[in-house]
């Protein structure tokens, strides 16, 4: 079957002509993450934080398994999904936020002196060449870390910090300096949102960055104090009571107290005494000689940490990241009863992040159906995820340097096409980052991630090596694939889509699988058979239900 | 490093027209002849957002004050390095083809453009921007996406051809959002576009009553839309050509120019997709640390796309339906500060461009910099929504009572085109006005001149002059009125040389028209 007139043919109603009515609904268009709204929707009944128990109507399946992987990694393979279900929801969970060893550095080209090493604090042409060629290095050392099993939550994490503690490339520069902050969320994925806060404050990138390196005594620069309360920790608003989170004296006020940081040729930074200003300062209605002493003695930190929300009664900076985690792992619209056990669950730990996702992620909320499939993939999900569960051969690794011979361009080198998409690593669009959600959604976007499912399944021949998809032994990789073709459609669909989909919309896809044939005569080792699975899993990508998880 | 995509340039690099550039700062009004008035429905606003706040006393520089040479040390631009537009008045030298357009009569340029209470987060202040509210207010809907749900009350229940709004974008913003969904689209690379959307569909069948059921119904949507736009857009992309050369658009890493941005806009334009609203963006004015450089770099971009842009939409034979405004966030503080860069500021001036643009005026004095706000900041004069409400009535046609509530509040509107609210004295009529203006002669005038105008019936008259920024002058003329032609003499002995606007409200009807003085 020609493939354009089969996806014609599964479309149900021409363009132009009558639509349903069930998308344009206001509620439906208006109700989720429409940019710049903040405010909580009605809140949906999805339980709540208690611990989930499987049961009959709630069980442990294979849906549900696929679902927590889901989130918590880059796009589970049936292997994965398989372990989970035969486990148990905590033994899963656990096993993701028990600590795996830190990666090693990139590699050096050709046995060359690493590129890290290098620091140039005022990079020549020549040398700024070369820490653009070590950015791509790195974004593909990181994206290689992100296909790996073993630390898919850590990695994950590793890209919420990249996206809170936003540090753009095209600023910093010294790519060194990037990796070094890679390394710090890290390090610090699932650790202390406090001490992490402490060390981005004194980060060689962030110095840069938000300008700290040029802030002194007499003439402090306000960028780092502003986005430490207005992105980092606090958030900008107001409370139920009409007073403000923050001042703009807080910020100016702040700004004096964060003075004194320099970078220097190594990887760390280094408190120079004499830019800092060291009189007292009024922030957030506490006076005293506040500042950054030191990489021990970070009282302004306390102090910011030390807010409590006037409306929750919990932490405010404890709400404030339990807010991100949950739009990050559950829904876009905050459930702000949900916010608040996370917030608390966060101070009773000394905030550490694993017992808030530990609780967050083997909760009856977690786990119930109605935020299954709710999420909106990010081009990164979605790249990676499609790699991984096609079994398609992106061609890196962590350990060796590929970006120079793997000979792959565009849609078919995941960095680039995660960048087509939107959402190129190390260069978020400001520093309030990614905005997520349905901003990933658009004519512009929603377009190529189609025609690049399609590409990936059936690569135009001649053009480039593609992923080298094997559509045989992919589903043969599946159970039943020989001997029950509706079974096997059932594992395809349970694999690439987080919902189930309608009778209506699973018969062409089957149709596609036997192009006419009986299911008896379905033999996935037909001559013809390659084909048909494509046309089957190009339908599938091309759904709705694909671009969510 | 490996970047998102950039816009593909259509044309090769090539040098620009060299245009004249005039030097004249009180350009006459009658330089340029009245441009014929496109029909309401066929005119295109372009908006180009400077995004992270521009420093506009860097732009438009404050030449004769010393306060500025004080407080800029090192950034400050030499009045040598200007091109002049008025007394005290310069343009940074590297914006030389909008000190051209200015010349020309095609640029006005509105100082102290802003807000009350001015927000210095980027991300709050751009949103205020875009939604049109107030500093403590958060609206969830943009002003152009209420302006055209106003206007298309039948979307999104029909599609329609073609995009209301395209955001030359990977996605769309705030600014385009409605109470009934989103009413712009995402296009980053037009040519392209059809190959990327068109035969795509989606299902119909029901969605699960879950969360990831409205997240279904939107994704359709959009594909729906894509693929329904695709047609259309790939016909004028087709159709269109671009005339000139624009600016290569690779102005530094993962740095997108207007130039590509504009050539695509302009493409579309010339093949006629009937689309109202553009949005282009260029962003890095977020100039903390070593503004010097950069800032040149953006401002030179900014200052050859958008006379590319015009040169082009004028040698297509679209010169009059084609209005450009320039909008940022906030300006940059007076003081400069440690690191070779400026910090978030106050208001600053902001630019509209095009034919129809009553050009060559400077809309307001220039900033007062011993008169500062409690940051050290230039104070706001004009309110953003000045320039909106100008926009919405007297370039797109919209009605002073739907402006007034998509904008949340009326505000004083600007002398910013050469003419009237009103297409046509019939259409101001039949439209429900209840007066339209005849004759306003002489203009120029130096002593006297003549306004006649018809009222449709009795209503209550009042007719104000209104000087070249806005500021109300005079009431002329208030009191009750039977239907009828009128004639009223304008006495403007007591005002300088300059551009005046009459305007004449009957009732819910208002009309206008400019009046040029000379001494």
């Amino acid at each position: 079957m020609n493939r354009r007139s089969f996806l014609q043919r599964s479309s149900a109603f021409a363009p132009n002509g009558a639509v349903s009515s069930a998308w344009m609904e206001p509620g439906a268009v208006l109700r989720h993450n429409l940019p710049g709204m903040r405010e909580s929707v009605a809140s949906i009944s999805a339980g709540d934080l208690t611990p989930y128990t499987p049961r009959p109507d709630k069980p442990w399946d294979t849906r549900r398994a696929a679902h927590l992987l889901r989130r918590t990694g880059f796009g589970p393979t049936w292997e994965e999904i398989t372990a989970a279900v035969g486990s148990t929801p905590a033994a899963v969970v656990d096993g993701m936020l028990s600590g795996a060893p830190m990666p090693d550095p990139p590699p050096a080209s050709n046995g060359d002196f690493p590129w890290y090493n290098e620091i140039h604090l005022s990079p020549d042409n020549s040398q700024l060449q070369q820490y653009y060629s070590a950015a791509s290095t790195l974004q593909e050392w990181w994206t290689a870390l992100m296909l790996l099993p073993s630390a898919m939550l850590r990695e994950k994490m590793v890209l919420f910090w990249h996206n809170h503690f936003v540090s753009e490339y095209s600023k910093v520069l010294v790519t060194p300096f990037m990796l070094t902050q890679n390394q710090l969320f890290r390090q610090n994925a699932l650790g202390s949102f406090k001490d992490l806060t402490k060390q981005v404050t004194i980060d060689p990138a962030m110095l840069i960055y938000l300008d700290g390196t040029t802030s002194k005594a007499g003439n402090p620069n306000e960028n780092y104090a502003r986005e430490l309360l207005e992105l980092f920790t606090i958030g900008v608003g107001k409370y139920g009571d009409g007073t403000p989170h923050y001042t703009e004296h807080d910020i100016v006020e702040l700004a004096r107290a964060l003075t004194g940081w320099r970078v220097n040729t190594t990887t760390t930074s280094e408190f120079k005494p004499a830019s800092f200003d060291n009189g007292n300062k009024t922030i957030l209605g506490a006076t005293g000689n506040f500042g950054i002493q030191g990489k021990t003695s970070m009282d302004v930190i306390d102090l910011i940490f030390d807010q409590t929300d006037k409306d929750l009664g919990k932490k405010r900076a404890a709400v404030f990241v339990c807010s991100k985690l949950y739009q990050y792992f559950v829904y876009d619209t905050p459930d702000m009863d949900i916010v608040a056990g996370m917030a608390e669950t966060m101070a009773a730990n000394d905030w550490q992040i694993a017992p808030v996702l530990r609780q967050l992620l083997l909760s009856e909320h977690f786990m119930d159906d109605n935020v299954i499939g709710a999420r909106i993939k990010s081009p990164v999900e979605f790249v990676l995820g499609s790699i991984r569960q096609l079994h398609l051969n992106a061609g890196i690794t962590p350990t060796s340097r590929n970006n120079t011979d793997i000979g792959k361009q565009g849609l078919h080198d995941p960095v680039t096409a995660e960048g087509y998409l939107a959402q190129t690593l190390l260069a978020p669009p400001n520093v309030k980052g990614w905005p997520g959600g349905r901003s990933w959604i658009s004519s512009a976007t929603v377009p190529l991630r189609i025609r690049y499912s399609q590409l990936w399944i059936d690569p135009i021949s001649g053009q480039d090596g593609g992923y080298g998809f094997a559509p045989v032994p992919f589903v043969k990789s599946l159970p039943d694939a020989k001997t029950d073709v509706n079974k096997l459609l059932d594992h395809l669909l349970e694999l690439m889509l987080p919902l189930a989909v309608t009778d209506d919309a699973r018969k062409p896809l089957l149709d596609a699988l036997l192009a006419g044939g009986q299911t008896y005569e379905w033999d996935p080792d037909a001559a013809n058979a390659g084909p048909r699975i494509k046309d089957c899993l190009i339908a599938i990508a091309g759904l709705g239900e694909y671009q969510l998880t | 490093m490996r970047r998102r995509s950039f816009l593909k340039a259509a044309l090769g690099a090539g040098a620009l027209v060299p245009l004249a550039s005039g030097g004249l700062w009180a350009r006459p009004l009658h330089a340029l002849p009245f441009t014929r008035s496109a029909a309401a429905g066929d005119r295109i606003l372009v908006l180009i957002n400077l995004n992270g706040g521009n420093d506009g006393l860097n732009t438009l520089v404050p030449v004769d004050d010393q306060r500025y040479y004080d407080a800029r040390k090192v950034l400050g631009v030499a009045k040598s390095d200007t091109l002049s537009i008025a007394p005290g008045a310069g343009l940074y030298k590297v914006v030389q083809e909008i000190h051209d357009l200015y010349s020309d009569g095609t640029c006005a340029i509105v100082p102290n453009v802003g807000y009350p209470n001015q927000d210095r987060s980027h991300f709050r202040s751009t949103d205020i921007w875009n939604s049109a509210s107030n500093s403590d207010q958060v609206i969830t809907t943009g002003w152009t996406g209420r302006y055209l749900e106003t206007i298309h009350p039948e979307y999104p229940a029909t599609l329609p051809a073609a995009p209301f709004a395209v955001q030359v974008s990977s996605s769309t913003t705030l600014l385009l959002q409605g109470t009934r969904g989103g009413l712009g689209m995402a296009i980053d690379s037009p040519d392209r576009f059809f190959d990327l959307a068109s035969g795509l569909s989606a299902s119909n069948d029901p969605v699960p009553a879950t969360l990831a059921g409205p997240q279904i119904d939107f994704i359709r949507r959009i594909i729906l839309e894509a693929d329904a736009y695709a047609a259309e857009i790939n016909r004028a992309i087709t159709a269109g050509k671009n005339r000139v050369d624009y600016p290569s658009g690779e102005i530094a890493p993962d740095r997108q120019g207007l130039g590509p941005q504009l050539q695509g806009v302009a493409r579309l334009i010339d093949g006629g997709l009937p689309t109202t609203i553009y949005v282009v963006t260029l962003g890095g004015f977020d100039t903390h640390y070593a503004q010097s450089g950069i800032h040149e770099t953006l401002l030179t971009d900014f200052s050859k796309s958008i006379k590319a842009f015009l040169a082009d939409i004028a040698a297509g034979g679209n010169a009059d339906r084609v209005v450009c405004m320039s909008y940022s966030e906030f300006g940059r503080r007076l003081a400069e500060n440690n690191a070779k860069g400026t910090d978030h500021g106050a208001a600053a001036p902001q630019f509209v461009f095009g034919a129809p643009v009553l050009g060559g005026n400077l809309l307001g004095p220039m900033p007062d910099l011993g008169d500062l706000d409690s940051r050290g900041d230039v104070k706001m004069k004009i309110d953003f929504r000045q320039l909106y409400s100008t926009l919405l009535e007297d370039w797109l046609g919209f009605g002073h009572d739907d402006t007034v509530r998509v904008l949340g509040g009326s505000f004083t509107k600007l002398p910013l085109f050469r003419t009237a609210s009103v297409e046509s004295p019939e259409q101001s009529l039949s439209a429900g006005g209840m007066v339209r203006i005849d004759a306003l002669a002489p203009s120029p005038a130096s002593s006297s001149a003549t306004l006649g105008y018809t009222l449709a019936g009795a209503a209550r008259v009042s007719v104000t002059l209104f000087a070249g920024d806005g500021t109300r002058i005079a009431t002329v003329l208030d009191r009750d009125q039977e239907a009828g032609a009128y004639q009223l003499p304008v006495d403007v002995r007591a005002l300088p040389s300059g551009n005046y606007m009459v305007e004449v409200s009957a009732g819910r009807g208002r009309a206008m028209r400019w009046l040029q003085v000379v001494r």
